[in-house]
This record gives structure tokens, sequence and C-alpha cells, in this order.
């Protein structure tokens, strides 16, 4: 495996991401950009925090451990 | 938009410029390495992407890098999380939280009941809901409470009235209200807690004490320094005035202009302005020759009357007149158009030495920062005197 596909690889996953496509491999998972709003947190101690919106990158897959085997 | 595997290795071809089918078997050995890794319970990192692992249950997870994450999120970058209610410990203790520990207070001491600590919780938990309305817990809240746990716990509340006069209500602190926290360890705390109480109230006093003081002598210290002038000719770089007259706006510097010449307000101006005129003659060539080369405000060249309607930079400060004007002097030489003023400041005339003739107070704020070093810190601007 060349290291110039893997650079490759990595700027166009990360093309796709910043313009919030979803990108879908096939064997492997889908990845999406989900836009956090920003939020209140409250803890235990009172405290209460306000988190910033985000946009955050999830990753989801169906492949498990036992597929495999 | 949905980038499926298909659309994924047109967009690598794209950027890469190798051939199909090369492409996708390399996505495919990639696959393949990410799978394998996370199979042999390693995860496996793509430098500047992320983490593939199989988490505890088996599931294929990926964490994204720092880089990318940030990269995904750069509209929200440098965005921190922030709080919006103080801490519990940080905020003002309310009066009410004390009255409610004086209430408990005989009661662990005679006989620790479990009770006694969820009921304390329970007068605590209101207090803190209310603390947003009421940061100083006036005492409504206070005797709400109080009859709140009074109620509950009928037995105790005679002895409460021995034990507040004991710890009078009323002056509540921080370190009662730390104490809340564990309340199962109530006898050994509540027994310091007079003595802890009085000894950070001791060492409030005995900062306020030494604060005042510090401020007394710096004050006295400051009227000495303004009172014997004309002894020394030591250049002073006016500490004092620097901070509040670079921070003032125009109408502020001419009010302290104002309050500064008192006395003489009405000789100065005109003595002034023969005086740098004669200085200007004496330095450099003819000013006439001058005027048609140099723009009307600036830092450097020869000084102009017709900019002494502006703002110029103070970079010292004499107690005569004479040592004024030798250093006048020597800045003009410099090239710098240098003004010698006076002002009444603490009941004293002192000699102000100036560099630049600007326009707009930020003219001058942004010349004063080109200064050599000593007077690039150590300036401030006051507004050319001929009112």
């Amino acid at each position: 495996m060349e290291s110039d596909f893997i650079i490759a690889f990595k700027e166009v996953l990360r093309e796709q991401f910043v313009e919030k496509h979803k990108v879908d491999i096939e064997g492997l998972g889908t990845f999406e950009v989900k836009h956090h709003e920003q939020h209140q947190k409250k803890y235990d101690n009172g405290k209460v925090v306000m988190i910033p919106p985000a946009d955050v990158l999830e990753f989801k897959s169906n492949i498990r451990i036992s597929n495999e085997y | 938009m949905n980038i499926d595997k298909p659309k994924l290795v047109e967009l690598l071809v794209d950027k890469t410029g190798m051939q199909p089918e090369d492409v996708e078997s390399q996505l495919d050995q990639l696959i393949e390495r990410i799978v394998d890794a996370a199979n042999r319970g390693k995860a496996l990192e793509i430098k500047d992407f992320g983490l593939f692992y199989f988490d505890e249950s088996g599931e294929l997870k990926f964490d994204a890098a720092e880089e990318l994450s940030t990269e995904i999120s750069f509209k929200y970058a440098g965005m921190k999380p922030v709080e919006l209610k103080p801490e519990r410990d940080s905020a003002m203790p309310p009066v009410d939280i004390k009255a409610d520990e004086g209430i408990n207070e005989p009661e662990s001491v005679e006989a620790e009941t479990e009770s006694a600590a969820p009921v304390l919780d329970a007068g605590i938990d209101t207090n803190k809901e209310n603390e947003e309305d009421d940061p100083f817990g006036l005492s409504d809240e206070s005797d709400d409470d109080f009859d709140f746990l009074s109620d509950i716990e009928e037995p105790v509340v005679e002895e409460t009235g021995d034990d507040e006069i004991a710890a009078p209500i009323q002056e509540e602190e921080k370190p009662k209200k730390e104490e809340n926290k564990p309340p199962l360890k109530k006898i050994p705390p509540r027994k310091k807690n007079n003595s802890g109480f009085i000894a950070i109230a001791a060492i409030l006093l005995l900062v306020v004490l030494i604060g005042g003081t510090i401020w007394f002598m710096d004050t006295l210290s400051n009227e000495e320094e303004m009172a014997q002038p004309v002894a020394t000719d030591q250049p002073i770089v006016m500490p004092d005035e620097l901070p509040v007259i670079t921070e003032e706006d125009e109408e502020n510097m001419e009010q302290l202009a104002a309050v500064d010449e008192v006395t003489e307000e009405g000789d100065l101006p005109v003595e002034q302005e023969t005086e740098t005129e004669v200085e200007e003659v004496a330095t450099v060539s003819p000013a006439t020759v001058q005027i048609s080369d140099q723009p009307l405000y600036g830092l450097m060249g020869t000084v102009l009357d017709d900019a002494n309607d502006g703002y110029s930079i103070v970079i010292h400060s004499f107690n005569t007149e004479e040592t004024a004007r030798t250093t006048a002097a020597a800045l003009a030489q410099d090239g710098y158009r240098a003004l010698v003023n006076s002002r009444t400041v603490a009941g004293s005339s002192m000699w102000r030495v100036s560099v630049g003739q600007f326009e707009t107070l930020s003219d001058a704020q942004a010349a004063a920062q080109q200064l050599p070093t000593p007077y690039n810190t150590q300036n401030f601007i006051h507004r050319i005197q001929i009112n």
C-alpha cells in the first residue's frame, strides 16, 4: 500500500467532511458530520456550563469482531 | 450529499491520477488492514486522521484526530465551554445556610441521628435554588428555612435558641459553608468552627489594615514627590500620569489639562508658543523652508504652529525649564518635532518635553509605539496647549 494513496485518502475524506458530506465506505462504515447545537450542561455539583456549538464527526459501522471469525 | 464507495474511488482517482482499479485495490487493502488490526485487538492509527479500533462491545469505532476534528469544526474554533453559575463553594454564602447550621449544631452534639444529614442537605438545596435571585440570602429566606427546619425537628428547637446566641447568625462567611460538605463528620469540625472563623476574620482585617497603610503611604509619598519640585533636575517620566492620560479620550484630556492649569491658564500659552518658535529657529534651518516639504502633522521634522491644535507625545517631564529646553534641543537634533510645555501639576510647575504633532489621539498613540525603547512604553499623550 502506497503512502501516496493514504495521503490522498485522507485529503479526499477531509474535503468531504468539511463540506458536510456523508461518506459511506462499504466494508468499513459510515462517516457523517453532525452539528451539535450549543447547550447547557449541568453537573451534579451544581455547576452549569455552556457548551459551545460544534461540528462533530461521527462514525458508524456494522462491522463487529465476530464477523471476522 | 452522500458519497458511497464508487464515488469515493472516483474522487481518489481524481486526486492521485492513479488507475481506478489500483485505487480500488488500495482502498480494499486499507479497509482490510484497519479491520485486521482491530481484530488483533490493536488500534490502527492513520496519522492526522484518526484511530480505528473495536470497543468493548466489539463494534468498530473511529476517533477523529485532533487535527481533523478542528478542521471539521473550524467555524467554532476557539470556543470554550463557559461556566454560567459559580460553583457552590465560590458563591456568596447566603445567611440562611448559616442559620441551618446553627440549628443542626446542638442536635449533632447531643446525639447524631441519621436524619440530621438529610435534613441539612435538604435545607441547603432549597437555599441553593434561591441563590440566583437572592445571592446574599436576605433575611426572609433565612426565616423560611428556619421555620421549615424547626417544624421537622421539634425537640431541637429549644436548644437552638441558646446556641444561636453563642454563634451569632448574622455575620457569616465561607468557612462555615465549606463545612456543610462533610455532614457526617460534624462534631470535630464544628468545634473548630469559631476559631477558624475568627482566624480568617483576623486575617481579613489585617489585610485591610496593611492595604490601607500602603495606600496611605503611597499617597503621602506622591504628595511629597510633587511638593519638592525645584530641588532636583532629574528627568521624571511622570509614572503617575501615564496610565490615566493615555487612555483618556479627547474630552477628558482637555478636562485634565484644564485642572492642571488652574493657576496659570491665562499667561502660559502665549509664552509657550514663542518659546517653541525660538527653539525651532535655533536648532533647525528656517521654518518657512521646511513647511513646504513636510506634512502638517507628524513625528519628525520641525514644529509647525498650525499643527498646535493636535496632540503630542510627552516623553520627559522636568522640574526646570532649562533642562527641558536642553533635552528638547537634543531631540530636535535627532529630527523629532520637540515641544516644551509647562503644566502645573499638584501645585508646582513641570516642564514637559514632548515629540510630534498629531491630528488625532490615535495617530499619536500609533506613533508612540514606534518610538525607541525607553519611550515607547514610558510616555503619555497630551493635547498641545494653546488655549
